[in-house]
């Protein structure tokens, strides 16, 4: 049974969304894509338990969430990135060069427990309702809103925010601005 | 003066006696073996009311020297608050300034698209009939 070009183009659709999750769980750019393609392997050997009109997103990341923890959760220490190895991945992509004033928040994000994470970028960045979030975890929609606040605030001990002047503007603007060097 | 002072006494024993971990009432339960209200204790033999006082003020001068600490400010439980407002409930630009720097850091990766082996997995897959 060939699969219908609808379900294969929702399936592409989802790719880079699927990928995006998968870094922010692993930390390392080549590990997630193997994590996503084993999640592709598998969800199209079963794409008959996907019921057509439902959510497609949804069920792929829960895919993927529930391999990670099965498969990739053993390699915990690594996962962790103590070393910011995962900014420093991201970092190495020519387009991405200028994006330093993400790395402290990156390396920040890579430090939180990995299911306050989940929950943060499922929430936060994916556009999943606490809802789809508890779903594709496992869990209330309270742990999962619980879980999102502390990372929230665990983020904000990270990097040091004590209000929304210690975020912005970036640290260039603001030496420039200190120093009297801007121009009108 | 005085008069003050035990009021504001009696007032922070009767929290802290209840369990608080480090509170007075647990000093004073090591040191005497059994639960002491420190406002009954200061009218008692051995005790007298000028230490208590001092004990006390020095404990809440600890409380009330915090950083960020507000002076008598308590928690949502109304037990004395130990941290600043801002460690217990993030304001709303900082969670929003959280999200457009979570969400910018996201997108990097959402717009490298699929890449060429990715999408080429599909198709292979998609092409596949059950018995291939």
């Amino acid at each position: 049974m060939k699969l219908d070009p609808v379900i294969r183009d929702q399936v592409l659709a989802t790719v880079p969304s699927l990928r995006a999750f998968a870094i922010s769980l692993c930390g390392h750019v080549d590990r997630a894509d193997d994590l996503v393609q084993e999640t592709l392997l598998r969800a199209l050997a079963h794409i008959d338990s996907f019921e057509p009109g439902t959510n497609m997103p949804a069920w792929l990341f829960t895919i993927l969430r529930n391999l990670f923890r099965s498969e990739y959760r053993k390699r915990r220490r690594e996962v962790e990135d103590a070393d910011g190895h995962y900014a420093e991945t991201l970092k190495s992509h020519p387009e991405q060069t200028a994006r330093v004033e993400f790395s402290e928040f990156r390396a920040a994000l890579s430090k939180l427990p990995s299911d306050q994470r989940e929950a943060l970028i499922l929430v936060g960045a994916s556009g999943f309702s606490y809802e789809e979030a508890a779903a594709i975890c496992g869990c209330a929609v309270g742990t999962i809103k619980s879980r999102v606040n502390r990372a929230r605030t665990r983020l904000a001990d990270l990097l040091a925010i004590d209000s929304i002047e210690d975020f912005g503007p970036d640290r260039t603007t603001r030496a420039v601005l200190a120093s009297g060097g801007g121009r009108s | 003066m005085r008069l003050r002072h035990n009021r504001r006494i009696g007032r922070v024993s009767g929290e802290w006696g209840m369990g608080t971990k480090g509170g007075l009432g647990d000093r004073k339960k090591m040191k005497m073996g059994k639960p002491v209200n420190l406002k009954d204790s200061m009218s008692g033999p051995g005790k007298s009311e000028k230490s208590g006082a001092k004990e006390a003020t020095v404990q809440a001068e600890v409380m009330e020297t915090r950083p960020g600490v507000k002076p008598g400010a308590v928690d949502a439980m109304g037990k004395p608050a130990t941290h600043r407002k801002s460690e217990v409930r993030l304001g709303r630009e900082v969670q929003a300034r959280i999200g457009s720097q979570l969400r910018a850091m996201y997108d990097e990766v959402v717009k490298e698209g699929v890449p060429k082996h990715i999408s080429d997995l599909v198709r292979r897959l998609s092409e596949q009939d059950d018995g291939a």
